[in-house]
């Protein structure tokens, strides 16, 4: 064989970069999504079940949806029993499957984009309002959470304002209610002095706030600094000069 | 092994309907899906053997009388209400005498009234419906159970075969989106909204009778639009088209209409 040194590198060669995004994966090739079910309604349920049990629903939701579909708009059937549970539901993917799981960005998508499948059921049907990247607020969950707190702050000072603590009572009853809840810590400051020092100044603002919060038993962890894009505060140089407080949502999720 | 043309045959023969057989068996056997017992119709469902409607306007006296019924469907469907006047939807509209009877327009010697009224337009629901016999998809149909032309959003090819049959104009085609440019302006969260590039119409409410509630329009119209079973003689709506003198729409194209429209007073025919 003519060359065969350079004919047995090049094959070489070809065999290792054709097999080199198997080599790379190598060990980590079965990355396993994990969906979440952690949403308020779920959570609150004593027996967590859907309609079916996990392994059929895993299989065969989506043409259990068809069938839905079906027997809804073309035979006139709303009501749907279960096989494994003898339960009844409401037939209707808005009003029965998404009120449960009202988080759709960890509990559809994360498992339709793993496996790039595109359901067209959203270009009409109503995805449930979520919280930007994280689990979905229920209008229910949100009549019980305490408003965000305003403390207000004198110029150029850092302490905190007297009323502080009796100001963040029912916000620190809620987080510690609900241990799975986080916090959000804003500081803005007024428009006047040095940009630079304002940047500082909102952000120790925010600090005495986050040590008052610890004071009071809420771990570091569950605590979020969220520096505001602007630091000048909206409103009146007396509104400006002010830490928000707010229950952000459920953590990891 | 040898074999003659004979055993060739009878053995191709037999092994194809074995074949043949067999998997058709197996499909119905294997064929997913739910049993019929596992489905069943809302025990609150309102039930009819043909739905039907009968509009008094002589009942709607101002131009928001009128709008009641209409943002009352509109607002419920997620109906969009489009800027540009040719990308227009509607389920539920309004229209004058001359539009809605065109047939007896040029009788120059009729109840001025009448003749200056506007009239609530939406889908006859038609016992012969032309836009169900040309829909190619089966996407709109009449269901059996009572008489009411569906519309099938998830079949719906967008062929607009439909609007083109209709000869009432009940149908609409989102040649826009209608989530875009925030033409629904209050979203209801428990009905769906419609894509671009599909038909759509009114459903007498489907949703609402298969829990026992009255279409949205006859509940918003203070007693104009009656709703109820056509084929029922004792109904309320079959009771007004005998003491009233009523006439419907284009009813010599022969698909009968099920929209009876009031046209005088009972007390005066």
């Amino acid at each position: 064989m003519y060359n065969s040194g350079k004919i047995i590198a090049g094959i070489v060669v070809f065999f290792i970069l054709a097999a080199l995004p198997f080599l790379l994966n190598l060990g980590k090739a079965n990355a396993k999504i994990e969906t979440s079910i952690d949403t308020p309604e779920i959570n609150a349920m004593p027996v967590k079940q859907c309609v079916e049990s996990k392994e059929f629903m895993r299989s065969e939701h989506m043409q259990l949806l068809n069938d839905w579909r079906d027997e809804v708009v073309r035979n006139g059937n709303r009501i749907y029993t279960s096989r494994s549970n003898g339960r009844q539901f409401a037939i209707s993917l808005q009003n029965t499957c998404m009120k449960c799981h009202s988080n759709k960005k960890e509990f559809c998508d994360k498992c339709h984009n793993y496996l790039a499948v595109k359901p067209y059921c959203w270009s009409c049907h109503i995805a449930p309002k979520e919280e930007k990247g994280t689990g979905a607020m229920t209008s229910m969950q949100q009549a019980l959470l305490p408003a965000s707190v305003k403390l207000f702050y004198q110029t150029g000072k850092a302490d905190p304002p007297a009323d502080a603590a009796q100001k963040l009572s029912a916000l620190i009853d809620y987080l510690k209610a609900h241990p799975d809840s986080m916090v959000d810590i804003s500081g803005y400051v007024d428009r006047t002095g040095d940009p630079d020092k304002n940047a500082e100044l909102a952000k120790d603002r925010a600090k005495t706030v986050r040590e008052i919060l610890k004071a009071s038993g809420i771990p570091d962890e569950r605590i979020n600094m969220k520096k505001p894009e602007v630091v000048t505060g909206t409103g009146s140089a007396e509104e400006a000069r002010r830490v928000e407080v707010s229950i952000s949502s459920a953590k990891g999720v | 092994m040898s074999m003659n043309r004979r055993q060739f045959l009878t053995f191709a023969g037999l092994s194809t309907i074995l074949g043949v057989g067999s998997a058709t068996a197996i499909n119905s056997i294997a064929r997913g899906g739910l049993e019929a017992s596992q489905v069943s119709p809302d025990p609150k469902q309102m039930k009819a053997k043909r739905w039907g409607f009968v509009v008094d306007v002589s009942k709607l006296k101002t131009d928001e009388d009128y709008q009641k019924c209409i943002d009352a469907c509109h607002n419920i469907h997620n109906v969009p209400s489009h800027k540009e006047p040719r990308h227009e939807v509607k389920w539920i509209w309004k229209d004058t005498y001359e539009h809605t009877f065109p047939n007896t327009a040029e009788d120059k010697i009729m109840n001025k009234e009448l003749q200056e009224k506007n009239f609530l337009l939406f889908c006859n629901h038609c016992a012969a419906p032309a836009c169900v016999r040309v829909c190619p998809t089966k996407a709109t149909f009449k269901r059996q159970s009572d008489g009411i032309v569906m519309q099938d959003m998830h079949r719906c090819i967008g062929c607009r075969f439909c609007m083109a049959a209709c000869p009432f104009g009940a149908r609409s085609f989102n040649y826009v989106d209608p989530r875009k440019d925030s033409a629904i302006k209050v979203e209801n969260k428990e009905f769906p909204t419609r894509m671009i590039g599909v038909v759509e119409k009114c459903t007498a409410c489907y949703e609402r009778l298969a829990v026992g509630k009255q279409p949205a329009c006859a509940e918003a119209s203070n007693g104009a639009i009656v709703f109820g079973d056509l084929e029922d003689p004792n109904s309320e709506v079959r009771r007004l088209i005998a003491e009233k003198y009523t006439i419907r729409r284009k009813p010599e194209l022969g698909t009968q209409p099920g929209i009876y429209y009031v046209i005088g007073g009972g007390e005066h025919a």
